[in-house]
């Protein structure tokens, strides 16, 4: 075993991992230019904040002065393309099967008449509500707009009965919902979405990295060398190896964090300093994680893959997009076996509840007990560096 | 012997031969036959709820009255929301908010009932969580309907009393009827939104990781160097190449077979489509990300190099597909993008056919776009292989 003298003692071992990262095309990818790429993708992917111009078929089968003017305040809703290609229900509803349209709205003959008559005049809408995003946007505007409509007719009827303009509104809409949004007034899906999939994405990076800088000994077979340059301890060989690592993921995650809630101004209503600890502690955990993985498997491709499989599911279970009030109970309870849901915790409460420093110092607590898993893996981890039988092992 | 049969000779057997090292490589059977029986079934377990019940939220009712607890009640029988708690004021409610014990607070003040009455305009706050979308959703459409319903009973008993008949009451209350019908996904559930998505993008995710792992291993212990077997050089590298993707096909296929009949069957999903369209539709599709994959393998240089350059492009790819986020709301170098990754146009067309129940006319421009990935897939892997086995050629020459 050949020692050299430069990668030596604390210092050593973070330039000895500096050297690698230099000299490994797929480390510095993971580590900074995929990071800071998907970074770009989904602040412009979602720059749009809400979705406009999404394509609603209209069949007007009345075709009438006033079957026009709710086509025409359809067409002036901004989050609608009005498309009216179609005469037939048949081809709007092909269209909608080929996903040329969300949904169709269709004005049955007889609309005007019914209205005019002083009956219930209906409107048909069908939309695709495979689609989630648009097909509610789309409803929801259809359907606030079709109310609108019903409540002017209501009180123009009331008019010519003779109310006053007051009594006549009133008589029209006896309940008001007065709608408040709290946290995120404006449902801004770029909050709302970019918030979450960025440090999903970066606890992906952070395992897969933190699995290739410590499974590397074992498949190199220099576990012996890396205990030599930390004086054969254990803790100075880790921290010394894995400091460089968390710092780098620590300045990536700083710079998420600035874009989130300094360009983009994603509100912040907690403490910035506990969301970022928070998103430290997180890197840190993950890379604990690596350290476990590799000191039980013993095999660096082996922990990898288990990595990858944790770190795919993290998003799914942490209740971003499917809450977890709305999962089974194991699923729910699983789910907090992922560092990331209580990151995505921790930040949520910060950023848009407001929640108190002690609340978030709770979160904060909770996450340093992921760190228990690695300290008890330090002595098996020291085993199984020191015996050549793990070496090599693909 | 006729020069093409000993062709498909060697093909088969360099396909066999691919299969016995897949086989032996515990890596690989992670990945191709591990990873494809378990994944679509965590995420089915994950999101077998589908649709959020009885969501708990707080009421403040500040009027206390017979008409404010009639519409509190009609809030509770609900089947998405439940009336967990009732308190005094807005703090408390926020409290129970930050705690996780409600999703949002329904408000009533004080003189609803009076104002009921006396026809004046009562109003009902309703306050949503904008941050958390399922249950903004949930709070406020559900709030909204029940309080027309209950502004509807109101106007229903005005009316009769002043003499109106029964048979006009709709018409006076709500003069344009909306008959929404939503379609294909009719409750909203999330599995059947995500799952077909999932499922067709776990295909490619697979090739693209597996097969990366196994060119990354053959450079790994070939010393970095891209070294075609002896076998190979005799037979052909042409003949390697076409056996070993014979084999990929033939496992993901397989594989197919179980994610979008197996699993949707097993945990019923709504599938309108017919299994032998599905199964047509995944042929250029599973082709497609062989090629792409087999060309892509031969630039790595060790074992979990594509999973560590692969793994974050899932969520890329999902996004990109527009099964979430709005084709219409991308900007354009976004939509160019979308459409040279296969998934982009998998997602795509097994939605259409699985979920919507379209037949293969229907997802002609996703068949379309598929066949053409694969014959640029095809050419580049092609090109990619004959150079490097040229490579060799010239090395051994020296």
């Amino acid at each position: 075993m050949l020692l050299k003298d430069e990668y030596k003692g604390f210092g050593g071992l973070m330039r000895r991992e500096w050297h690698e990262i230099l000299g490994n095309r797929t480390l510095r990818l993971c580590l900074v230019y995929l990071p800071l790429a998907v970074l770009l993708f989904f602040t412009q992917l979602f720059k749009a904040q809400q979705p406009t111009n999404l394509p609603l078929a209209v069949v007007d089968q009345d075709n009438s002065a006033l079957s026009q003017k709710l086509v025409r305040m359809l067409d002036a809703v901004p989050e609608l393309k009005l498309i009216r290609d179609y005469s037939e229900p048949s081809a709007a509803e092909a269209a909608l099967v080929a996903s040329k349209t969300y949904g169709t709205v269709l004005i049955p003959d007889g609309f005007e008449k019914a209205i005019l008559k002083g009956e219930q005049a209906n409107v048909a809408m069908y939309y695709n509500n495979e689609l989630l995003i648009p097909s509610g946007i789309v409803s929801k505007a259809v359907n606030k707009l079709t109310a609108t409509m019903g409540v002017g007719i209501a009180v123009k009827r009331n008019l010519m009965a003779g109310d006053s303009y007051e009594s006549a509104l009133k008589r029209a809409q006896p309940i008001v919902i007065d709608s408040e949004v709290m946290f995120n007034p404006t449902v801004n899906y770029l909050f709302y979405l970019v918030a979450g999939i960025l440090p999903a994405l970066l606890q992906i990076f952070v395992l897969m990295v933190g699995g290739y800088a410590i499974g590397r000994e074992l498949r190199n077979g220099t576990g012996k060398e890396w205990l030599a340059y930390a004086d054969n301890k254990m803790w100075k060989a880790v921290l010394g190896k894995l400091l460089p690592y968390a710092l780098i993921f620590t300045i990536v995650g700083l710079i998420y964090n600035s874009v989130l809630f300094d360009y983009l101004s994603v509100p912040m209503y907690g403490s910035r300093i506990i969301t970022e600890s928070g998103l430290i502690l997180m890197i840190c955990c993950y890379l604990g994680i690596s350290f476990t993985l590799i000191a039980w498997s013993a095999n660096m491709r082996f922990a990898v893959s288990v990595s990858a499989i944790l770190g795919a599911l993290a998003f799914s279970f942490s209740g971003l997009t499917f809450p977890l009030s709305g999962m089974p109970e194991t699923a729910s309870t699983i789910s907090q076996f992922f560092p990331f849901t209580h990151y995505l915790e921790l930040m949520l409460n910060q950023a848009f509840y407001g929640a108190s420093f002690v609340n978030g110092l709770a979160g904060i607590a909770l996450m340093c007990g992921f760190l228990i898993l690695p300290v008890l893996s330090i002595p098996r981890m020291k085993k199984i560096l020191a015996d050549p039988k793990y070496y090599g092992r693909l | 012997m006729n020069p093409l049969f000993e062709k498909i000779k060697s093909i088969v057997y360099f396909a066999s031969l691919e299969l016995y090292s897949i086989v032996k490589d515990s890596g690989v059977v992670l990945i191709f036959f591990v990873a494809p029986l378990i994944y679509p079934a965590l995420y089915s377990f994950v999101y077998q709820k589908e649709a959020l019940q009885d969501l708990p939220v707080a009421v403040i009712n500040l009027d206390n009255s017979q008409t404010s607890r009639t519409f509190i009640n009609m809030l509770d029988a609900t089947s998405t929301l439940s009336v967990a708690e009732k308190v005094q004021d807005f703090h408390q409610a926020q409290q129970l908010f930050l705690n996780k014990k409600i999703y949002g607070i329904i408000t009533v003040d004080k003189g609803f009932e009076r104002d009921v009455l006396r026809g004046e305009q009562a109003h009902i706050g309703v306050y949503s969580d904008g941050s958390y979308l399922m249950h903004y959703k949930t709070v406020l459409t559900t709030a909204t309907k029940t309080g027309l319903t209950f502004g509807g009973g109101v106007q229903a008993k005005k009316l009769l009393m002043s003499g109106v008949p029964e048979s006009q009451l709709m018409a006076k209350i709500n003069p344009v009827n909306l008959v929404s019908k939503p379609l294909f996904n009719a409750s909203g559930g999330y599995g059947t939104y995500l799952m077909p998505a999932i499922a067709a993008l776990v295909i490619q995710q697979l090739l693209l990781i597996g097969i990366g792992m196994i060119g990354g291993t053959h450079r790994e212990s070939n010393e970095g160097k891209f070294v075609l077997p002896k076998v190979v050089t005799e037979r052909g590298w042409e003949s390697w190449f076409l056996g070993r993707a014979l084999t990929y096909f033939f496992i993901f296929m397989l594989a197919s077979f179980y994610l979008f009949i197996v699993i949707f069957k097993w945990f019923e999903f709504p599938i309108h489509g017919n299994s032998v369209d599905v199964m047509l539709f995944l042929v250029p599709y599973v082709l497609a990300s062989v090629f792409l994959s087999m060309w892509l393998s031969t630039y790595f240089r060790f074992r979990v190099q594509s999973m560590m350059l692969f793994l974050f492009s899932s969520f890329v790819f999902l996004f990109v597909s527009g099964i979430s986020w709005p084709v219409e709301a991308f900007p354009p170098f976004f939509k160019w993008l979308a459409y040279i990754i296969p998934s982009t146009h998998g997602i795509q067309g097994i939605v259409k056919l699985q979920i919507f129940g379209a037949d293969l006319t229907a997802v002609q421009p996703q068949l379309n776009a598929l066949w053409t990935l694969c014959l640029v897939f095809f050419s580049t892997a092609v090109l990619r292989f004959w150079q490097l086995s040229r490579k060799q050629e010239l090395h051994n020459e020296i």
